[in-house]
């Protein structure tokens, strides 16, 4: 049943009620305070149909461009810079070309871990005796089978590609012809890049200007080459700076827009692309068409509201200083992702409305004015986008639990409520309206999805067309400026003598909504716990299954031990899943730390 | 009893089991797949050996999560308890030879020492009929196991498809009674059709492309003399999905919980991996099996060694090579002793 609070107290209600409620709540506030205090915050664990019709209620019905998700702070801007530099937002190539490539190179991902089909490609192309590089500062398990393991020190990335770019330039090992016809800004890249070198790289990076120097060289002579970018790049720095710096590796080095070639990125979740196609973003408009005036008529008057609207930390920045004033959030407990505390809940408390949709009672919901409880993906219907930009179909295994509903139906009555002008009367029609607006999913209906099992990557060439797997003649890729900046490199100290790096676990997903819940899961590992080189752990003192306290510059937190070899002296690693303290922006950013036995 | 069925007549056996009985047979999903699946209508039942269902028939014997009994406190003395179901008379049509090794090496061990009736009894009520296969999937290994391709004993009847026919023989009694009520669609078989069965057999040995030298993985794991270099190489492949032991036709390891309900609860069994840490991490926090490496000698080791071959009366594989389809990883059973032979002949050769 949802949840509706009156006098400060939730109680079950009707969903009529809710609707209502929720409906007038909105529309109150826009009328008091304008369509730019309400945000949206959306969700990549949500199907394509469900983020569509959430952008469609914050952009077409409250009028405001406040919308984003959490992916923001993670996969959002290498997204952003594939459709700066190569014009397609998304990977310009399919699992398949990493099974079928000669050299892949993976920065920042644990695949095993957290992208098993990916993995699985890799080993694929292992058994065929393709050569595989790893960046990473941990011992992971694919680090282990790979040819090259470039130990890299957190936070420098910039340094590692740079200094890989300048080697090849400086010895004319750069495909020139391909550079000539399929990119611009090659020559003003050049000039950027005077500073870089290898021995820089080293000094700053840890990884030897022998294993850069090998590496590049190889990854510049292989016919087919792969380049993937996992959540380990977006732990630090700039993350779009660092996914340019990647583009004009995979520029430089001719490894776009051909068969067994390309660049990948690996999200976090599984609906990372399709949110982004779908428009749950402040700064574009779904199929990410600009904000200009001819899409503005696409989407009718805009004049009540921003068309460029306050992005996933601006939302939630505007909680806090009473500018947003309404909030409106689908499938994500921002109480548990931690990347954001001071205030925040204080502030939540204090919004005009909270309204929220989930499939379980989260800290977040415990706030809200209106509670929907949502059905979960087996109990629904929709489409995903993955990694590949390939949208399959998903179709329910079980009845919806009780007196739940799809989250696209819960946003099509409160839009209907509102006095919205569209009306979906099932899920599929929902897909059809998508195909209809957004140019790269044209062709990809209901009835086309049906007889397409394993789904249509987008964009399909004509309607019945399964899709390209990597990018086809036309498109043109842009060098871009991606520098290192004075204090990128984390620094430890005496006080702070560890860094320590957020990241995941294969046994949960994000803050564990769901897969906490599991008890084969939950019982795999510790879903709290900071990871430690046993050295580490010897001189701070601490011992494997300790309860300690983690402090940084930013704040403290306590935690479990966990002794591991997989890490090297000097770091230390925290899962994100769950954390118990407030250790501000520990969750998606490295920092250092010092650990202390209670 | 041999004899000959015409392939459409099989559909009038099926209609007739279903009367009384519960029938399961694999079927083909629209996506080309089969499964075994427990079937009202004959027209669904897909004899054709060259799907090898996804799932083996493990969980219709040992369910993949299933009730053992359910309790209820009556008094502040006395607890009630209920005992599961007792299982239907079941027909099981078109089980493959390397999936029914697999239920009698379960039957093996749910019996003793202890038998646990809740797996026992279900393979008991029921009558396999089983298919042979002339058309092997590309991962089959079976002819290397003693798992296929054929059976001479464990079925109570077996069909071998001749093209447009099927010999039928059965092998016990029971198998017997189930076409006794058919003797109208039974004909005699011919000199020919022993013949045409010979040479099928025959035939289809030639037609296995993965041959698994299994002597060797005996032989090594017996011996425990692995190499750590073998160990290390599938341990840093495998992800711990457990996806090989949920295929498995004879990976029996299980958790057992109680689920609670109104009047008191229901004790449940599922199934469980001994591909993950936490099936054998102590209440300590000590885990004997912490390690990947530790885990994967421990379900290699009970696959093949001597000492385990021994209780079990055979090898714990019957080369279905599910493993070989399901595993993202490439740490299979084909691998291990693909891998194992290239090791030694490397040790070997300098």
């Amino acid at each position: 049943m949802p949840l509706v609070k009156i006098n400060g107290k939730q109680f079950e209600s009707s969903w009529e009620e809710a609707i209502e409620k929720a409906s007038q709540g909105l529309q109150k506030v826009v009328q008091k305070w304008g369509p730019d205090s309400v945000g949206f915050i959306g969700s990549t664990h949500c199907s394509n149909e469900d983020n569509y019709l959430l952008m469609r209620l914050a952009r077409d019905v409250v009028k405001t461009g406040n919308i984003d998700t959490n992916n923001r702070l993670t996969y959002f801007p290498i997204l952003d810079a594939f459709h700066e530099c190569l014009g397609t937002g998304s990977s310009t190539a399919t699992l398949k070309q990493v099974a079928e490539a000669d050299f892949i190179l993976v920065a920042g991902a644990d695949l095993s871990g957290t992208c098993p089909q990916g993995a699985s490609r890799i080993l694929e192309a292992l058994n065929r005796k393709a050569e595989l590089a790893v960046v990473d500062p941990r011992a992971t398990k694919l680090a282990k089978l790979a040819t090259y393991h470039l130990k890299v020190y957190p936070s420098t990335d910039l340094y590692w590609i740079n200094g890989m770019i300048s080697h090849l330039i400086d010895e004319g090992k750069v495909g020139a012809d391909f550079i000539g016809a399929k990119t611009a800004g090659y020559n003003q890249m050049r000039k950027e890049l005077a500073g870089s070198s290898l021995s820089l790289a080293e000094s700053m990076s840890g990884i030897s200007a022998e294993l850069l120097k090998l590496v590049s060289e190889h990854l510049v002579e292989a016919e087919k080459a792969v380049i993937v970018i996992g959540s380990g790049l977006t732990d630090t720095q700039d993350i779009k700076r660092v996914a340019r710096g990647l583009i004009n590796l995979a520029l430089v080095t001719g490894h776009v827009g051909k068969e067994g070639s390309g660049i990948l990125m690996v999200g976090g979740n599984n609906n990372t692309q399709g949110a982004w196609d779908m428009g749950a973003v402040p700064d574009r408009l779904a199929g990410a068409m600009s904000t200009n005036k001819s899409t503005q008529e696409t989407y009718g008057d805009r004049k009540s509201g921003s068309l460029i609207g306050k992005d996933y930390l601006g939302i939630l920045n505007g909680v806090v200083s009473g500018e947003v004033r309404a909030l409106y959030v689908m499938g994500e407990d921002l109480l548990t992702f931690t990347h954001f505390r001071n205030g925040l809940q204080e502030a939540l408390v204090n919004l005009e409305l909270l309204v929220v949709q989930d499939l379980f009672p989260t800290e977040l919901t415990k706030l809200a004015s209106v509670v929907f409880p949502a059905s979960a993906p087996y109990e629904s219907s929709g489409t995903y986008a993955n990694l590949e930009r390939r949208v399959q179909r998903f179709d329910p295994i079980l009845e919806p639990w009780r007196d739940t509903k799809a989250d696209w139906e819960i946003l099509s009555a409160v839009s209907q409520s509102m006095g919205a002008d569209f009306r979906f009367k099932n899920v599929s029609e929902v897909t059809d309206d998508i195909a209809s607006l957004i140019s790269s999913y044209r062709g990809i209906t209901s009835a086309n999805l049906n007889k397409a099992i394993e789904g249509i990557t987008w964009p399909p060439k004509e309607d019945g067309h399964p899709g390209e797997p990597w990018l086809q003649d036309g498109w043109k890729g842009k060098f871009s400026t991606a520098l290192p900046e004075e204090g990128d490199r984390l620094e430890t100290s005496e006080e702070y003598p560890l860094l320590l790096i957020p990241g995941r676990l294969s046994s949960f997903w994000d803050t564990g909504t769901r897969s906490s819940r599991i008890n084969f899961l939950a019982r795999e590992e510790i879903r709290s716990a900071i990871h430690l080189n046993p050295e580490d752990a010897k001189s701070s003192g601490v011992k494997g299954g300790w309860r300690v306290r983690v402090i940084s510059p930013l704040g403290r937190l306590e935690t479990a031990v966990v002794i591991t070899e997989e890490l090297p002296k000097g770091l230390a690693y925290l899962p994100i899943h769950k954390i118990d303290g407030d250790l501000q922006q520990l969750s998606k950013r490295s920092v250092p730390v010092r650990v202390e036995a209670f | 009893m041999q004899a000959i069925i015409q392939k459409e007549d099989i559909h009038e056996i099926v209609e007739g089991l279903s009367l009384d009985k519960e029938v399961i047979a694999p079927v083909l999903l629209p996506d080309g797949e089969a499964l075994y699946s427990p079937i009202k209508r004959s027209d669904r039942v897909s004899l054709d050996s060259s799907h090898i269902p996804i799932m083996s028939a493990k969980e219709f014997f040992f369910g993949s999560e299933e009730e053992l009994f359910q309790f209820e406190r009556t008094s502040s003395q006395d607890i009630k308890i209920t005992p599961a179901a007792e299982p239907k008379d079941r027909v099981f049509l078109g089980i493959r030879s390397c999936d029914l090794k697999g239920v009698r090496f379960l039957q093996n061990f749910f019996e003793k020492p202890y038998n646990d009736e809740t797996v026992t009894r279900k393979i008991e009520k029921t009558v396999f009929i089983s298919l042979g296969c002339v058309a092997p999937a590309e991962h089959c290994f079976c002819v290397c196991c003693d798992g296929g391709p054929f059976l001479v004993e464990g079925a109570d009847a077996q069909l071998v498809d001749l093209e447009d026919r099927f010999f039928c023989e059965t092998f016990t009694s029971r198998g017997e009674e189930i076409f006794s009520h058919h003797q109208n669609l039974l004909k005699p078989a011919q000199a020919e059709d022993w013949k045409k069965k010979s040479a099928t057999i025959e035939k289809v040995d030639q037609r296995f492309t993965q041959r698994s030298y299994m002597a060797v993985g005996v032989k090594e794991t017996s011996m425990n003399t692995v190499p750590e270099k073998v160990w290390e190489v599938l341990e840093n492949r495998c992800m711990s999905c457990g996806s090989c032991t949920y295929v498995c036709p004879t990976c029996s390891c299980f958790n057992v919980f109680d689920r609670s309900t109104p009047e008191g609860g229901i004790r449940i069994r599922t199934w469980d991996s001994c591909s993950y840490s936490g099936f054998t991490r102590e209440v300590s926090g000590h885990n004997p099996r912490e390690h990947t490496r530790d885990r994967l000698k421990r379900r290699f080791f009970h696959k093949l060694s001597y000492q385990c071959l021994r209780s079990n009366g055979r090898i714990g594989c019957v080369g279905c090579g599910r493993c070989v389809v399901s595993c993202p990883a490439f740490v299979d059973m084909s691998t291990f002793v693909t891998l194992l032979r290239q090791a030694k002949s490397e040790k070997t050769n300098g």
